[in-house]
């Protein structure tokens, strides 16, 4: 166990350098001189070129890898082109409002998700179950910039029950949820639709088992029948499911932080690439991958707990 | 009825029906049959013959397209046919209780089976905690699992089919059932592990003095536990009666065929006989005996009506024509060797 934990951590340190390779290999070969953005249009091009020499634009690639490196291992994340800000101190102010938004996404995927999946699965074949589904694969076909802005319109312009982007407010007071509650719903939604698809399918498949029988024949209550002894079964691939749509929701939140108008990572990131700050876009997507890999990492060791047959070796 | 006292379980007239796109379909079809305190009666049938339908429909257990359609299942003189989920719910471990074929997929993959144990004490009973653990105990060695202590916190993928029967057989023991109602319950087993399956089931059984409603198609099975015999074909019971009546001196082809098709110790050189052709489906309408198309006696009244219920003695019936016209003979005298009459 503790073994498969260190392989698993050891394996990350070179899923981030592979990661980092590309993003820094693709960020240079990517059109746009981060030296221009600096220097603004109209600079004579000597001061551009000052500024590439400066930056250290000019070296070889593998130079300038070299040094990102380096300073990486050190924990320094680089300063910013744009704003000489620390990489790591900015991507730190900014991570609380992304938490939040993923935080809540995930919670509505999982809820909404499961609770649609079992009620879909126990109604099996009725209007509950066709609602349900139709409602999936809605949640899966409409894109979330769309929804995220009609969402605006709706509740924030129309209705006027919740303001029209920003989290302004701390986390747990009234103004915090009315702030979170859309721009959760409308990331976490395309994830509900793919856990309830899984939870239902799950679901029917273990309530035809012959433990489900045995649960029956000794007097179990259907409840408890449905609530413990299935859902637990059901459970062991929907959590690869949840796993895998945090990825989906990291991805979700670049662009509905553009689009609810939050201050976190994403904002950062969209900004960062259209102004060719490579090391802000570099802190940037490693802090993602490597969340992601932890989340899997998490989620194995889920597995564990849910399903005592799956063990990782002495 | 004038030992009525003594009937645990009786079924009445018993109708099953399933409803498919292509309309419903019989799987059960008016069958009749008590079981008493401390009796063994198997049903055997090949698969289709509605064996194990009828078990599931004393549990109330039956898929969503199953339906009784007509007849009543008595327990203890009360009709069962009505209960609600919430009244079966409480018969069910308390009253009668049931084990499956395959004890491998029968127990909860996820929860130990302390727990799948424990749960199914608690559903009936109000013990605290360290009763229902000693409970758990005092049923894991009454069913010779050794070192229950260790095992009630293993999960079932850590014991063997047998271990796993025995836990299953705990189970279903758990609340003092009166009735125990086994699918084929050896038959996903090794030769060794049945008898020992079978033997803890007939000392449990006396033990207790429970009823056993036991469904095989193994007929060695049958001769080592049944004190009577239904013999079921198509949906229908087509020949019952003492073990000694059926096993010695059967009066269906049908039963002759499962007889002849068995190996007999005593006589190795004799050659098996299987039943040509396959038990009918659900969709089949036959006219007059199911039997008919692939019996060897066939005449043409069979497939005209379905035979009436002729009495050999006492506790033997058969629906059979070849009773009628008397042309029945004795074609499996060397049967006997098979049912060891002691």
């Amino acid at each position: 166990m503790t073994k498969f934990i260190f392989q698993r951590i050891f394996q990350m340190i070179f899923i981030l350098l592979g990661v980092s390779f590309i993003v820094f290999f693709s960020m240079h070969i990517a059109p746009g001189d981060p030296a221009t953005f600096i220097a603004g249009e109209e600079a004579p091009p000597e001061t551009v070129e000052q500024i590439r020499e400066d930056m250290g634009l000019n070296d070889p690639f593998f130079v300038q890898y070299g040094d990102y490196m380096a300073g990486l291992i050190q924990g320094d994340l680089g300063y910013s082109y744009q704003t000489s800000q620390n990489v790591g101190e900015a991507i730190l102010l900014r991570l609380p409002n992304t938490v939040r938004l993923i935080t809540a996404g995930l919670t509505v995927a999982a809820v909404l998700g499961i609770a649609i999946g079992i009620i879909a699965a126990l109604r099996h074949r009725s209007w509950l179950d066709y609602t349900a589904t139709s409602f999936s694969l809605l949640g899966l076909s409409i894109p979330n910039f769309w929804l995220g802005t009609m969402a605006i319109l709706v509740f924030a312009v129309i209705l006027q029950w919740v303001p029209v982007g920003g989290f302004n407010s701390p986390w747990f007071t009234f103004e915090g949820i009315q702030e979170t509650i859309i721009p959760a719903l409308t990331l976490g939604l395309s994830s509900a639709a793919t856990i309830a698809r899984m939870t239902r399918s799950e679901m029917l498949e273990v309530l035809g088992s012959d433990y489900i029988k045995t649960a029956r024949s000794k007097g179990v209550r259907e409840i408890k029948v449905y609530m413990v002894h299935a859902l637990r079964n059901a459970m062991i691939p929907t959590i690869t499911v949840l796993g895998l749509s945090f990825g989906v929701l990291m991805g979700g939140t670049v662009i509905l932080e553009e689009v609810f108008a939050i201050n976190g990572i994403g904002r950062l990131l969209v900004d960062a690439i259209q102004q060719r700050d490579f090391p802000m876009v570099q802190g940037g997507v490693l802090l993602i991958a490597a969340t992601f890999v932890i989340i899997n990492l998490i989620v194995d060791l889920l597995y564990i707990i849910i399903d005592p047959r799956i063990s990782y070796g002495e | 009825m004038q030992n009525s006292n003594e009937n645990l379980l009786r079924v009445e007239e018993l109708k099953i029906e399933f409803s498919s796109s292509k309309g419903p379909t019989r799987a059960v079809n008016d069958i009749t049959f008590n079981v008493s305190k401390g009796e063994t009666v198997c049903i055997v049938g090949e698969s289709g013959s509605g064996k194990s339908i009828t078990l599931l429909s004393i549990m109330k257990l039956l898929s969503k397209n199953g339906e009784i359609t007509n007849g009543n299942i008595h327990f203890q003189g009360n009709n069962m046919r009505n209960l609600s989920n919430k009244q079966m719910r409480k018969i069910r471990n308390q009253e009668i209780s049931m084990i499956f074929q395959d004890p491998m997929t029968a127990l909860n993959p996820v929860f130990t089976i302390g727990y799948q144990i424990t749960e199914t004490i608690l559903n009936h009973s109000g013990l605290s905690k360290k009763a229902t653990h000693e409970r758990v105990i005092e049923l894991l060695t009454l069913v010779g699992i050794p070192a229950p202590k260790q095992r009630i916190k293993q999960y079932p993928h850590e014991l063997s089919g047998g271990m796993r029967q025995r836990v299953m057989i705990a189970i279903a023991l758990s609340n003092n059932p009166k009735l125990l109602i086994a699918d084929e319950p050896t038959t996903a087993l090794d030769v060794t592990i049945q008898s020992q399956i079978l033997d803890l089931i007939q000392d449990l059984k006396e033990k207790f003095n429970m009823g056993v409603l036991f469904v095989t198609h193994d007929m060695s099975v049958v001769t080592e536990i049944a004190d009577r015999i239904l013999v079921m074909y198509g949906g229908k019971i087509v020949e019952e009666g003492t073990v000694e009546d059926v096993m010695v001196n059967p009066k269906h082809p049908y039963t002759e065929g499962l007889l002849n098709s068995v190996p007999d110790i005593n006589r190795p050189d004799r050659p098996l006989e299987p039943i040509p052709g396959s038990p009918p489906s659900l969709d089949d309408d036959i006219p007059g005996c199911h039997f008919h198309p692939r019996c060897k006696y066939a005449m043409e009244e069979c497939s005209i009506e379905y035979p009436s219920t002729f009495t050999i003695d006492s506790d033997h019936h058969v629906n059979c024509w070849l009773q009628k016209t008397g042309e029945w003979s004795h074609h499996v005298s060397e049967s006997e060797v098979l049912y060891d009459s002691q």
